[in-house]
């Protein structure tokens, strides 16, 4: 993909991007065909906030990909703070966090 | 014309590590701003949370539940935090293949006329030599740049304090009752 850029092949240069696994995005929509976008980009919607933000799965190459889709408003990568998360779960639920999660 | 040690001189090294130090503080300068963006995305998305249930059971034994009014916590109170890259490392590769040929070339051409006549003769022998001397270079190269980039932990600030304040009285115990 960045191999297409004007400037790579002005230069004539091969450009690899690689990450692996999958990454957590927070991705808010203009309009719900952002959802159908996020799947071919071969995303997983895991958490919805509302009707026009969700938490979803990713492989990096779908994140590039939908940089730059008219439905999504904004995309950006995310990750959980386990210790707070489990933090304000406490509050919620009354449960203990375990001694690992504090 | 110029050597290999003239030609490897030559590759303009300062300037490509330059370009690329440049490069590289543009793109770290455009991921932070990336990752501002995703906080304040985060800050402003809330979620509304229930932060206390009070499960009554009557004498009758009949359970009834009450909860607190929900609270609008944003996803940055939850924990979601956006996530910080950095260029750990940055390496510049270049390869060159430079391959220089010489040849010479001598060509000698030996002509000889005689005459003769009456009780004189004469004889002559010319010699015409060329020399040719042949230079050929051939230089090919490439370059390779590769950086590497690692996830860091963000700014400790970045997400408020988390703190409970528990007013209520001690429970009375057999020890202090």
């Amino acid at each position: 993909m960045f191999s297409e850029s004007p400037t790579a092949k002005r230069f004539g240069a091969k450009i690899d991007v690689t990450m692996p696994g999958d990454g957590l995005f927070f991705v808010a929509f203009r309009d719900q065909r952002a959802r159908a976008a996020i799947t071919q980009a071969g995303g997983r919607i895991v958490y919805s906030i509302g009707e026009d933000k969700v938490l979803t799965l990713l492989p990096l190459n779908g994140y590039f990909a939908l940089r730059g889709e008219a439905s999504i408003a904004f995309i950006g990568p995310v990750s959980l703070d386990q210790q707070r998360y489990a933090r304000v779960m406490s509050l919620l639920t009354g449960a203990r966090p375990t001694p690992q999660q504090e | 014309m110029a050597s290999v040690g003239q030609e490897l001189l030559n590759v303009p090294f300062p300037e490509m590590v330059l370009k690329l130090a440049l490069g590289i503080a543009e793109a770290q300068k455009a991921l932070d701003e990336n990752s501002v963006e995703t906080a304040i995305a985060l800050g402003e998305a809330k979620v509304p949370l229930v932060f206390g249930i009070t499960q009554t059971i009557a004498a009758d034994g009949t359970v009834s539940f009450e909860d607190t009014p929900p609270i609008d916590v944003s996803l940055l109170q939850i924990g979601l935090l956006p996530t910080f890259y950095q260029f750990s490392e940055s390496t510049i590769e270049v390869t060159m293949d430079i391959k220089t040929t010489t040849s010479r070339e001598t060509n000698v051409k030996v002509g000889a006329k005689a005459k003769a006549g009456f009780a004189c003769w004469s004889a002559s022998i010319s010699v015409d030599v060329a020399h040719n001397r042949k230079f050929g270079k051939e230089v090919k190269g490439s370059s390779r740049l590769f950086t590497r980039l690692t996830p860091v932990p963000p700014p400790p600030r970045i997400t408020p304090e988390l703190t409970v304040v528990d007013n209520r009285p001690p429970k009375d115990t057999p020890d202090n009752g």
